[in-house]
């Protein structure tokens, strides 16, 4: 009892002198990963969210490369979804973090804190990156660090449950269509579809960035380290959305909150309720497993410069600052982007395959959902080579931003505000939330 | 009045069992469900499964890279039994001292006891996590288990308080006439008449337990150490391919125990234990 | 107790501090250090991830004078403890007192009343309670018999406030059961007494069972209010996880935990978890000042 109360006393005591010093980070990591380096054995910790099946493939996949890589132990950690976050603040807060992990659109947030590992000495070494798409690669360059590799790529577009249009007597809209069209089609829907069926999803939030830079604007200028837009530029956005819902085509506000787009459990578009909504490619599989109405991906509406969709991140793999082993970290990047065993084993779970070759090798054999997927993901690709769009990245605080945007959608959508005014309160909270978090 | 007196009874029963229907129906909702195909389980209002299924129980008791839900049975039951005979001994012992003893800075202490359940934990996670860090108990049950052996539920030690100053002092004190000490009172006078205290507080400890997540998965990373909580949170998430069906089948089964351990436990608050030799 | 004499005292001291060393060893080895460490950060600017930087009170003035967001969860908290603790321990005394004794299959009744509660803040009671509350879910299905039209009481902004109220009430089973293990503290030959006497049912109620149990109405008060001060999972159950629909579900540690782990600023989610701490001091402080007027002990000593 005693000696376990000393111990308990003597670890309070350096937590006490660790804290008043300023949380040193680079101390504590030492207990976890002690990876036997005599042997030339090195361990290396993983960390991804996800769920049963992604953990499945996940850990097949770290299998192939620890046999090809004999020296290099994988241990795979991973958190369902709900805590992920909460669980590697955590362990970052407190020197702990895994040497390798995944990030998604809040990447931005951890890139300006100086906890990612800088991964440009190893490019061309242990990783190579000459198969990637350049504009998935440039994503991953924040504050002009390599920070990030991105491991699948997404591609939005507008998603349509086909009965319901079938069902509406709409033919499928014109891949060439503007947002004037989007509304008419919507109201028509709503229209003919009767009492609860709604033609679209709000999409203010998710989709803000794309109009953005359908006009030449963009959410954040990661150049120069600004907001990418004005007020006014952002006004026209809310304005849109507001006149559409009041004409009748839209997902009321109530059920949008109830029954958020992109929840599976919840989605209207499953249970049949809405027809359309905007939809990152690599989440059609799991829409469509869950209802028997077939979905399809269509592309997004146009402005005066083109539809503004890229190919971007859906998550990708950035290095622990701290690490041990940052050369090692590589390979494992290396092996996860380029290995074309690895991208069969992988699938298309967080989104497409990043390089062109692996991309080919799995449409070969992508089944019906997967076929419309690529399908779509090559008419972007196509796309952008006539239409050169920059990736959009979202700006620092991004978790305090987004609701920020939803809230503001909600205070219009329930009249709470007129546009002007919420629209006014969104872009001051947009600077302040900015500012601090430079 | 025999006759007035049963329809008094079939009336209480009647409330009693409509009041519990509307209480029990979300439960009824998750059990039938488990039961249904997954296209079906959003899809299919009514109750009772048009189409009946075990796959879900049958996939999901699979559990997860090889692990099976059994483990995952095996580890909460492990960190629950622990955590209430932890916290039955040493929320009593304090208690005891709180409610029976005199001391110095007494009330001193037993503001700060009350003080440390009044911060919200998420300020003190990051560093109790660098602390528990710095003794090497990550990835062990340690950070779960030991704070129950060491009285840090307020909680309970506040319930037991109030059911000791329950107990008429003039027991102890004819107990001390009769030559027996402060740990003999305890032991002989005190935790006989305290059961139905130590019985909540070990049904509580039990489900509080079971039914945590936060910090089992804030301190747990390795998949064989995982819980029912964790096992159960894997098979979800809202943007991707959730199994619902495994997902209702799973927590269905997990509260099988809690259950159980209730329905056994709830006994002794039948039996007047407290009341009878008390005068 | 003044019988008790200065060596005595002594004695007891010893053993007390002896019956006290468990909690003692985890309140200095495992509590405080974390305690202190929050209350230095609550004073300094830390986005988690680097080295915290000392501003003094500036985190305190901030919350004081331009954090609206402050004082919308502060006021939700509120409003949702000042309606939610009063109506669940009535609630739970209430079918305490029918679950007690005197019918056939008590147990099963008990734990069918208790079941609610073991489901806790699962992932499985969130899709039921939208199956119950949506729009077209069950409350309002009952509703339309009445020609009314309701509204979706977990999605509207004015309402979830209730829903999430009603799911308070309805997890009642922890309280339920300290009642019940506190009714059974009470010696039956009290109410054989006074049935003998010729007092009716109301007046065994308050003249007997509601002071006998006062101890025990006195801890669930406290418990309920503290928790419900720090109540975190309806939000995760009812809302969004973000405080949404329009901060409606944005209670107070809710908002903490967001300032904290999502929006990198811990400092800031420090202060405002010690401010929390000295709302709820002050409010249990409070009841225990006036416990002395309406809690009777069995040992006759007055209310600490």
């Amino acid at each position: 009892m005693l000696k376990r109360s000393m111990v308990g006393m003597l670890a309070g005591l350096m937590l006490f002198v660790t804290a008043c010093s300023g949380t040193d980070h680079t101390g504590a990591g030492g207990d976890t990963d002690n990876g036997a380096a005599e042997s030339g054995q090195v361990e290396l910790r993983m960390m991804w969210w996800g769920d049963q099946k992604r953990a499945d493939i996940t850990n097949e996949a770290l299998k192939v490369f620890q046999e090809k890589h004999p020296n290099i132990k994988i241990m795979g950690e991973f958190s369902p979804s709900s805590g992920y976050f909460d669980k590697l603040n955590t362990q970052l807060a407190s020197g702990t973090a895994p040497d390798i992990f995944f990030l998604g659109g809040n990447v931005v947030d951890y890139a300006k804190k100086n906890v990612l590992l800088d991964l440009d000495p190893y490019v061309g070494s242990e990783l190579n990156l000459d198969g990637m798409d350049p504009t998935m690669v440039e994503y991953g360059r924040l504050d002009g660090k390599l920070q990030h590799i991105s491991a699948g790529a997404n591609a939005r577009g507008i998603v349509i449950n086909q009965a319901l249009f079938e069902k509406a007597g709409i033919p499928l809209p014109e891949p060439n269509w503007n947002w004037e069209d989007y509304a008419a089609v919507s109201k028509e829907l709503s229209d003919k579809l009767g009492d609860g069926i709604f033609g679209t999803y709000n999409f203010t939030v998710d989709g803000m960035d794309i109009y953005l830079k359908q006009r030449g604007k963009q959410l954040y200028n990661m150049e120069n380290g600004t907001l990418g837009f004005a007020k006014e530029d952002i006004q026209e956005w809310f304005q849109y959305w507001e006149e559409t819902s009041s004409a009748g085509g839209v997902v009321t506000p109530e059920m949008q909150v109830s029954n958020p787009h992109d929840d599976t459990s919840k989605s209207l578009l499953i249970t049949g309720k809405a027809a359309m909504s905007l939809l990152p490619s690599n989440q059609l599989a799991a829409f469509q497993s869950l209802t028997e109405d077939p979905l399809i991906l269509h592309p997004v509406p146009r402005g005066p410069k083109g539809t503004g969709v890229v190919f971007e991140s859906s998550q990708g793999l950035s290095g622990y600052a701290n690490t041990k082993h940052p050369k090692e970290v590589a390979i494992l990047m290396d092996f996860w982007i380029n290995d074309p065993q690895a991208a069969k084993i992988l699938g298309s779970d967080r989104g497409v395959p990043v390089t062109e070759a692996n991309r080919n090798l799995l449409q070969e054999e992508a089944g019906p959902v997967e076929e419309i997927v690529y399908q779509y993901t090559s008419l972007v690709s196509e796309a952008t080579k006539s239409e050169p769009f920059d990736v959009s990245y979202n700006p620092p605080g991004f978790a305090e931003f987004s609701k920020l945007a939803q809230t503001t959608s909600q205070e219009i959508g329930f009249g709470r505000k007129s546009v002007e005014q919420a629209v006014a309160d969104f872009y001051n909270g947009t600077v302040r939330i900015f500012e601090s978090n430079q | 009045m025999p006759l007035k007196r049963q329809l008094v009874q079939a009336g209480r029963h009647a409330a009693i069992i409509l009041l519990g229907l509307a209480m029990l129906y979300p439960v009824l909702w998750l059990i039938l469900s488990s039961f249904k195909p997954n296209q079906l389980i959003f899809t299919d209002s009514s109750l009772i499964p048009t189409a009946f299924t075990l796959d879900h129980y049958v996939n999901g008791w699979k559990g997860l890279q090889g692990i099976s839900f059994g483990r995952f049975f095996s580890n909460s039951l492990l960190i629950s039994a622990l955590s209430v005979i932890g916290n039955v001994i040493s929320c009593s012992l304090a208690a005891y001292a709180f409610s029976r003893l005199k001391f110095k800075f007494k009330s001193l202490w037993f503001s700060i006891m009350l003080v440390t359940i009044m911060l919200p934990y998420h300020v003190t996670l990051v560093p109790q996590y660098i602390l528990y860090n710095e003794l090497q108990w990550i990835n062990t049950y340690f950070p779960l288990i030991l704070p129950k052996w060491l009285a840090q539920d307020s909680f309970f030690i506040l319930l037991m308080v109030q059911f000791i100053r329950g107990i008429p002092r003039e027991l102890d004190e004819s107990a001390t006439i009769d030559g027996c000490g402060q740990p003999q009172i305890f032991f002989r006078i005190v935790v006989p008449l305290l059961v139905p205290a130590l019985i909540t507080t070990a049904i509580f400890t039990f489900i509080w337990s079971w039914d945590d997540f936060f910090s089992q998965m804030i301190y747990l990373s390795k998949i064989d150490l995982f819980t029912v909580q964790l096992g159960i949170r894997s098979l979800f998430d809202p943007s991707g391919q959730s199994d619902w069906g495994a997902l209702l089948a799973m927590s269905t089964l997990s509260l099988l125990p809690v259950t159980i351990i209730f329905l056994v436990f709830q006994r002794y608050f039948l039996e007047g234990i407290a009341t009878t030799g008390l005068k | 107790m003044r019988k008790l004499s200065k060596p005595l005292y002594g004695q007891q001291n010893k053993t007390a501090y002896l019956f006290l060393l468990p909690w003692l060893i985890g309140f200095f080895c495992l509590t405080l250090g974390p305690m202190i460490a929050s209350l230095y950060l609550s004073m300094t600017k830390f986005n988690l991830l680097s080295s915290p930087t000392w501003t003094g009170l500036s985190n305190y003035v901030q919350i004081f004078t331009e954090d609206d967001t402050f004082l919308r969860s502060l006021w939700l908290t509120f409003y949702y403890v000042f309606l939610s603790v009063p109506l669940r321990l009535a609630f739970a005394l209430l079918v305490a007192m029918a679950l007690n004794k005197g019918i056939r299959g008590l147990g099963i009744y008990r734990t069918v009343y208790y079941i609610p509660s073991l489901l806790g803040g699962s992932v499985a009671i969130a899709i039921v309670w939208r199956q119950i509350f949506d729009g077209s879910g069950l409350v309002n299905q009952f509703l339309s018999w009445f020609g009314i039209t309701g509204p979706s009481w977990i999605a509207h902004p004015d309402y979830v406030v209730y829903t999430i109220i009603t799911l308070s009430v309805w997890q009642f089973g922890s309280a339920m059961v300290i009642f019940l293990a506190g009714l059974k503290q009470i010696p039956a030959d009290l109410y054989e007494a006074s049935g003998v006497d010729g007092a009716g049912k109301l007046r065994q109620f308050f003249g007997i069972t509601l002071p006998m149990l006062s101890p025990v109405i006195f801890f669930n008060l406290i418990m309920s209010m503290i928790n419900s001060f720090q109540a975190f999972t309806p939000a995760y159950v009812i809302g969004d996880g973000r405080g949404g629909p329009l901060d409606a579900t944005m209670f107070y540690t809710l908002y903490l935990y967001l300032k904290g782990f999502s929006f990198f600023d811990m400092g800031y989610a420090s202060a405002l978890a010690w401010i929390m701490l000295v709302i709820i001091g002050v409010f249990t402080a409070i009841v225990f000042l006036t416990s002395k007027f309406w809690v009777f002990y069995g040992d006759n000593q007055e209310g600490r």
